[in-house]
């Protein structure tokens, strides 16, 4: 439930201190008579509100102090998620916004929806707890792509299950043991070219490429009658 | 075998069947490490992964080796030719769609290659195996270039190896490539061990005309005099080429 601050009538307040140390008036005798009609003999009005924490009752100076409030929980979030080697523009990225909406947020110059906010949120506790696990490849598990799809390209859709299941799409750290495989004493076969690319007489191919028609690349299997093996003559059973 | 003066050509142009490349395979093998004997010459590393979630460690063999790509032409395009079309489907000039093809990095760049091994590492017929008549190798003659040895093939070990990482040794014929191709078609799929026959004398009547039909653009279908008709199936073959472009050289990834 919410109600319009322009048509808010306050008949008496109380004055709350929030988590961040910032005063919050919640103007409740108002707000019942704007959902009312009138706030008398309506008892436990303050409990109520508390009851109800998404009515906003936040005069208009103290709404412009929030909007600031968003712009730097924003900005620390962001700087917070840098730390870790991620540039400004794959947060954007990981968010589902440009880097430009992203300045805007941390400028107050634009606010964020609360999806998107929410959405910043979520990678910050996903890169802090990639981070207990992998300090230093924080950036590479977010940017690597695993079946096609980076883990920085799913926070948007996938971000809450993200906290969960970030390890099984990441890219697991293995333990290499490395030795030199035994009967190696004759020169190898392709000794004469590797000396040839050291020498730079030896080049990769080139790129180009060929159009083909999309038939090149199409079949149908119900043609594999042409492959179909005669079956072994079946051995009888129970005569010799 | 074919001679290496018909066997080879110009080092030039994209990857194609039958290149021989300079580059690294790998595979993996059971606990014991078994390698067979042609085979411990590619064997230069011995690799355990012990992965977190696993119980028992992956184990590879991998090494430098001089091989022969594998995959048709047609593979190394293959993506390509369909973000191509799709961006044309969805509007885009043709320029177009082949300059933001060439420039999308997801396209796959994979493509599956055999090393070349010496004669005297297999276990075979030495003058079978060159002359080409053990299913499962191709045998390769010296290049004059010194480059590639007198060599076989194996087949039997397919490696799957990148575009951006490979340095190309030595080209081939057509005719290299159509041994190539029978080679692969007989250790892979055909059984027969002869696949030419007189059909006429065969099924008793004249053929009056061939047709391919559209919608079975593999088969040649032989129309014969009392109406009936017989399928075959064609003979894999060098596809037409499109006109062709040079797409910039992609950065390493």
């Amino acid at each position: 439930m919410s109600t319009s601050v322009a048509d808010f009538r306050p008949t008496s307040s109380t004055v709350l201190e929030t988590s961040r140390g910032r005063a919050v008036a919640l103007q409740t005798g108002l707000l019942l008579a704007a959902v009312f009609g009138t706030n008398a003999g309506v008892p436990g009005v303050i409990r109520w509100v508390d009851d109800a924490p998404l009515v906003t009752t936040t005069p208009v100076n103290d709404r412009t102090r929030a909007f600031l409030s968003i712009a730097n929980e924003v900005r620390e979030l962001r700087d917070e998620i840098c730390t870790y080697g991620l540039t400004r523009q794959e947060v954007a990225r990981a968010v589902g916004v440009d880097r430009r909406s992203l300045s805007g947020w941390v400028s107050g110059e634009i606010r964020p929806s609360a999806d998107r906010l929410h959405v910043l949120r979520l990678l910050g506790r996903l890169v802090a707890d990639i981070a207990t696990e992998r300090p230093d490849h924080v950036r590479d598990v977010l940017l690597v792509r695993r079946s096609g799809t980076a883990l920085i390209d799913r926070v948007v859709v996938n971000g809450a299950t993200l906290l969960r299941t970030w390890r099984a799409t990441a890219r697991p750290d293995a333990t290499v043991a490395l030795r030199a495989a035994p009967g190696q004493f004759r020169e190898p076969i392709w000794a004469p070219a590797e000396a040839a690319l050291a020498e730079g007489r030896l080049t990769p191919p080139t790129w180009e490429r060929t159009m083909r028609p999309d038939t090149a690349y199409e079949m149908d299997v119900d043609e594999a009658g042409a492959f179909h093996e005669p079956e072994p003559h079946p051995r009888r059973r129970g005569y010799r | 075998m074919i001679p290496a003066d018909d066997f080879f050509v110009a080092n030039a142009g994209a990857p194609k069947q039958g290149d021989i490349l300079l580059a690294g395979v790998a595979r993996l093998v059971a606990e014991d490490r078994f390698s067979p004997r042609a085979w411990e010459s590619l064997d230069a590393a011995d690799i355990t992964l012990d992965l977190p979630d696993r119980d028992r460690p992956l184990r590879l063999m991998a090494g430098m080796a001089l091989v022969m790509v594998t995959s048709h032409d047609c593979h190394f395009d293959k993506q390509w030719n369909r973000a191509r079309t799709a961006l044309i489907e969805e509007g885009l000039d043709e320029a177009s769609a082949n300059r933001r093809a060439d420039a999308d990095k997801t396209l796959d760049r994979t493509f599956t290659a055999s090393p070349l091994v010496l004669p005297t590492e297999l276990s075979v017929d030495q003058g079978n195996l060159m002359a080409g008549r053990v299913v499962g190798y191709l045998p390769v003659p010296a290049s004059p270039d010194g480059l590639v040895p007198a060599s076989a093939v194996d087949l039997t070990y397919r490696a799957t190896l990148d575009r951006l990482d490979i340095v190309r040794v030595a080209c081939v014929s057509a005719a290299a490539r159509a041994q190539l191709r029978y080679a692969l078609a007989r250790l892979d799929s055909l059984r027969a061990t002869s696949v030419g026959f007189d059909l006429e004398a065969v099924v008793g009547r004249h053929i009056e005309r061939v047709s391919f039909p559209r919608q079975h653009p593999l088969f040649v279908r032989l129309h014969l005099d009392d109406g009936s008709h017989v399928d075959l199936l064609q003979q894999p073959a060098e596809l037409h080429e499109g006109p062709a472009r040079t797409a910039p050289p992609g950065p390493a990834a």
